[in-house]
This record gives structure tokens, sequence and C-alpha cells, in this order.
């Protein structure tokens, strides 16, 4: 397999890791329910399919591409951040589970969030992905903050379209709680001294609490920032605050003011995804902010 | 004499070592996005599949620094060749580069090992790590003393003066060995001899072999030239010129600092590229001479050479600016520009931390002026993003 892996590879190993992983639970349930004492055989064969998948899953995480999809307007890197482009169908996406390597960012890096428009054809698959709305957006309760900036960008992910929107900032820290990285259920990254950071179950944006659901609150435990959405872009770019970079640019080269943005007013729904088996639905509370 | 990079006794950091040839198509191959600083590296084309083994045999956490050195490498904001030579033993070279703006941020060291092989990476905190390190061996165990030492003088009568200093240096030697008294004067035909030798022979040891490297030209001083510049140091004070104007002395002045020669330390060059906030190109070269009491800081501009004595927390200011990044480079264009498109603009006016040099090579292809890459020896055209011909 090369690194990055090429979509035949990835094809290959998803479709691989999925028969591995239907087999598994046949078995598993198999097993469970088994009377009398199982089969030596059913239980190695278990063994072997349980360790082919936490190999495959190393070898996705490996492979996984690591691209240019942004740049930090302080520090002037090239962001290099893990997404799968081959497809919702890559463990990249899984949102309970997702596969990603450490990402090693430039030492402004806050959060990245993200949009996708929808293609003609939806993959299967069986794992929650969440990819955000159609329409890119920004957090104003980040956003507004004197020292921070965000960049959107434009990355093709199979047959739909990507916005990730990288937030950028210093002497941050203490005054905003970054959120769960884009169709992922935490935030991590390796920060400039080499350690990693992590926190699982960030602010989201109220649109998409439905990780909340069953969670216990301990009584006087501080609550997550409660964030909103703005899909007015306009006013952000006219502040300077949100720069872009075109489509297509491998220069990575950012821009800045509304004349010929192409992110402003862009088609497409307002309202939260959530991709399971083909089909997509409203990611739970489908308020407008 | 060992020629070494950094040893882990002298930096305590973790050492990569990456195939010289594996290094292009993993840059490819990870579609990471250049500028027109991290090309002045000269790297073969190297074999993809070769480049992928090797990199699936490093250990997952080594490939996040080794990413990292290597989107450091494609786009430095900074690039500095640094080369220090410890007493008359150890030679130490490497670059470092710099990705970010942020003055604080992680920068890498490049180096290659003996064969030429392998680069030979490490990562710095911060180009603070470097500066400190340099601080140390201009210590040199001992506190340097002060002393109100400051002259400017053009580049010939720089290298004049090195060569006056080197020719002081090799009497004092032969004196010694000769069991006799050093005479005072010098002759002026001598230190022509001493400046041709340093021309001629790149024995680092020497101090106009050490300083010429950088230059942006392999001076060529005629006779004329030579007694203008003798001419000139004894306008400054810094030589006297016999009655028959046929042998120099040094003055008291002069002859401080050719006792602090005697018995230099340290030595340490740096050449630093980097772009102006409006992103024209420009670089700055300085010199760093750990004498028997003094530190001696020599700033090369393009016109002229500032010579002083800086004591250590001063040097510690001046290593620290020389690693500070001002603007960010144009990227690397991905296709071809089209014939009259905007060129990346010369070096012309100094930045508040670099200066611009004088431009003596012309890009045959393009005519923009070609810039002297110390670290390969070659002129590089960053309009056509190729070197020149040698």
């Amino acid at each position: 397999m090369n690194t990055p892996f090429t979509e035949e590879e990835r094809r290959r190993l998803l479709d691989a890791y999925f028969r591995d992983q239907e087999r598994a639970e046949e078995l598993d349930y198999e097993l469970a329910t088994m009377v009398g004492k199982a089969p030596e055989t059913l239980s190695q064969e278990l063994d072997a399919l349980r360790q082919r998948l936490s190999d495959a899953r190393d070898q996705y995480r490996l492979n996984v591409p690591v691209l240019p999809l942004s740049r930090c307007p302080i520090t002037g890197q090239v962001a290099y951040h893990s997404i799968d482009p081959y497809g919702l169908d890559g463990f990249w996406w899984d949102n309970q589970v997702p596969i990603r390597p450490v990402e090693a960012l430039p030492s402004t890096f806050i959060m990245v969030l993200g949009a996708l428009r929808l293609g003609p054809r939806l993959e299967k698959t069986p794992f929650p992905v969440r990819p955000g709305p159609e329409a890119p957006y920004v957090v104003p309760e980040v956003l507004s903050h004197p020292q921070v900036k965000a960049v959107v960008s434009t990355v093709r992910v199979g047959a739909h379209t990507a916005y990730p929107v990288f937030y950028y900032g210093v002497d941050w820290e203490g005054e905003i709680e970054p959120m769960n990285n884009w169709g992922s259920n935490h935030w991590s990254y390796l920060d400039r001294n080499g350690d990693l950071r992590y926190h699982e179950y960030g602010a989201v944006p109220v649109s998409d609490d439905s990780y909340l659901e069953g969670l216990e609150v301990d009584e006087g435990e501080e609550e997550d920032e409660e964030y909103t959405v703005d899909y007015d872009l306009r006013r952000w770019v006219e502040e300077g605050k949100l720069l872009w970079i075109e489509p297509g640019d491998q220069t990575m080269t950012l821009r800045e003011g509304t004349s010929g943005c192409p992110y402003l007013d862009l088609p497409g729904s307002r309202v939260f995804s959530l991709i399971l088996d083909e089909e997509r639905s409203d990611d739970v509370d489908t308020e407008e902010s | 004499m060992a020629k070494t990079n950094m040893d882990d006794q002298e930096l305590e950091m973790r050492e990569y070592l990456v195939p010289r040839a594996s290094v292009q198509p993993l840059l490819t191959s990870f579609s990471v996005v250049r500028n027109r600083l991290g090309e002045v590296f000269d790297l073969p084309k190297g074999d993809a599949g070769q480049a992928t083994r090797w990199w699936q045999g490093q250990k997952p956490d080594d490939q996040i620094v080794l990413r990292q050195a290597l989107t450091a490498m494609a786009s430095p904001v900074i690039m500095s060749d640094i080369t220090i030579m410890r007493g008359d033993q150890g030679l130490v070279q490497t670059t470092l580069v710099k990705e970010s703006l942020r003055v604080d941020d992680p920068a890498f060291l490049v180096g290659t090992d003996q064969g030429g092989e392998n680069l030979r990476l490490r990562r710095l905190q911060s180009p603070e790590v470097m500066a400190g390190t340099i601080l140390m061996y201009l210590e040199a165990g001992s506190e340097p003393g002060l002393a109100e030492f400051k002259f400017e003088v053009s580049p010939s009568e720089f290298l004049v003066l090195l060569a006056t200093l080197d020719l002081h240096r090799r009497s004092y030697l032969i004196s010694l060995l000769e069991h006799e008294e050093m005479r005072p004067g010098m002759k002026l035909e001598d230190v022509q001899n001493s400046l041709s030798d340093g021309l001629q022979y790149p024995d680092p040891r020497w101090l106009v072999p050490f300083v010429v490297p950088i230059l942006p030209e392999k001076p060529q001083l005629d006779w004329n030239a030579l007694w203008q510049a003798v001419q000139s140091l004894g306008q400054r004070g810094l030589v006297k010129l016999s009655g028959d104007n046929k042998e120099l002395t040094l003055t008291e002045a002069g002859a401080l600092m050719a006792t602090e020669m005697l018995r230099k330390m340290t030595q340490v060059r740096i050449a630093s590229l980097g772009y102006t906030e409006d992103s024209r190109q420009a670089s700055q070269t300085s010199f760093f001479i750990r004498g028997e009491s003094l530190i001696w800081y020599m700033d090369v501009g393009a016109e002229s050479v500032v010579v002083a004595a800086v004591d250590l927390d001063k040097a510690g200011e001046l290593l620290v600016e020389l690693f500070k990044p001002v603007g960010a480079p144009p990227v690397a264009a991905p296709v071809k520009e089209a014939p009259g498109a905007a060129r990346a603009q010369p070096a012309t006016a100094p930045a508040p931390t670099v200066q611009a040099k004088p431009k003596v090579r012309y890009c045959p292809s393009c005519g923009q002026p070609a810039t002297w890459i110390e670290q390969y020896k070659r002129w590089y055209c960053y309009s056509c993003q190729k070197y020149l011909e040698q």
C-alpha cells in the first residue's frame, strides 16, 4: 500500500474490512448464542478476524492522506490535516470512532469545522457521518475574539464538495473552548511542544448537540459554551476575520475581501447532516441560529 | 580535521536520518506546498517506490516530526546556513529552516552526513535554542571582556584586513617554530600572498577562507586594489604604512584585533536567506569570532562591513535577530509562469533585520539577478527557479 493510499487501495481495504466486520459480527453472535461449548475453530476464526480488523484500521490511519487544507494567516504556514478525500465511507468520517493520525498543525491552530455539499449519490456508511451542513458557516462566539481569524477552503470528497474552516489565533486559550473537530466527536492535535492536546465532547454548535443525549452532567459542573452558527459569511470576510482560498489553488494562497469570493451565499442546506447507510437525515435539533 | 554535524552532546535532541533521494518523491506524494526559498535545496529526483518504502519503515511518532521537517524544508520563511569552527579542530555545518513567521515556533536543522547520501534533521523547539548553542560556543567557558571597538570598512578593505590578520598569525606561528622574534612589519607583497592563499585554499582555520564562501563573488583584488584598501585601513587607524610604502605595521587598534585572532576559540558564519514584509528576497551575512578575550561581530552588507566588539548579551540579541523571519516568500508556482507574468522582485531595500546583497551574476535565461547559495556553492535564479550553469 502506498502512503498516502490510492483510491483503489483504499477501496480494497474498506471492502475487505466491511466484509470481515460483517463476518465477525455473525461469529460473535453465533458464539454468544451457541448452546454448549463452542468449537475452537470458530473462536480462532473470530480472533483472526479481529486481528485483521485492527491491522486494517492501523493501515488506514497510517496511510490516510494528510493534505494541504488551509493556511494560517498568522504564521503563514500551510495547514496539513488528514482527510479521506475519496468518500464518506472511510473511517476518517466515522463520527463515533474516527480513525485519524495525530495532527501536527500550526501553533496557532484552534479548531477545524466544516461543511459538505452533498453530491448526487451517498456512500453506504455503516457508521454515522456528521460532515456539517451543506454551506460553510462560522461560529461568531469564536471568530469575534480579537486575536482569532478563520480560513475557508474547498476540498473534493468523492462526489461531494467539502468546505473546511480552520480557526487560528494567539492568546486564545482560557478564553475560547475549542469545539469538536470537523466530523469528529473530539478535538485533538499536537501542539508546538509535541504534546497531544485532546478534548472529548467539547463545545458543538447548538444545532448539533446530539452528543449530549445520554450524558449525565454532574451538578455544579461547568456547562459547555453555547455556540451558534452564522452562514452569512459576507460580513466576516469584509471585516477581515474570514479569509479564503480559491477552490483548486494548489499554492493555498490566502485571499481577503469579498471581491471574487466564491464562498458567499453558497447554495445547500443550512441544516447539519447525519449520513448513515446511503441516507441523509437532519442531525437532531435543526434550529437555525 | 573532522567535518561533523552537531553531535548529541552539543545539542541534546534527536537526530533523524533521511535519504536525500527520498525527499523530493515524498514532497510530491504528500502534496507538500513549496515556496521559492524551499527550492534552494538541491535535491535529487529520487525514486517514489524507494521513498515510500523508507517512509513506511519509520515509526509513526517519527513520521510526525519528519513530515514537519519536510514541510519546513519545502516552505521555509527563513533559511540560515550556519558554520561553526571551534578552535582549529571541529567544523560544524548545518542549515536552520523555519516554516512559521511566529518567532518562537519550532525550527529544523538540516545537515548532510559524511557521504552526502542522507540528510540529518533535528527539530529545535525554537531558533533561540540554536542561538543559545552558538552563544555557548562563543562564551567558550570564560566570560568575554568588553571593549569599545567599532569600525566600518568596504568589503575589499575587510578582506585585506583579514588577510593581514592571517599573515600576522602565520608570522607568529613561524616565529615560534623558528625560535625567532616576530618582526612587527609585514610586507605588502606578503599581504597579497596571504590573500591569494586564502582565496585559493579553502582551509577554514584561516580567516579569509572562512569568510570568502559566503561573499557574493570570489574577490579578485589586484595590486592597485590592495594598495587602495591598505591606504583606507591606514586612514581608519588600523594599520600604518612604512615610509617607503612597502611594509605595514599594525596600530594599537589593529594589534588588539590581531592578538585576539591569534588565539581565537570559536568562529561562526551565518548566512540567512529570507524575504521582506513585501515579499522581496533578502539576505544577511554575519560572522562572530570569539578571540582570546572579546567577541567580534562582523556584519557584511552590500557596500560595507561593520566590525565591532560585542558583549555576550549583545551577541545573543544579534543571533536571535538573525534567525527571525520578516516576511513570507512567494509560493512556488505549480505551473510555469506565462511570459511577461509578474516575477519575484530582486532584493533591493534592506528589511529591518536583513540586508540586501549586491547581485553580481545574472540569469542568462531571464536576465534577473541570481542569488549565491552558499550551501551548494551555486548561483540560483528565483525567477526561473533553477541553478545557473557553473
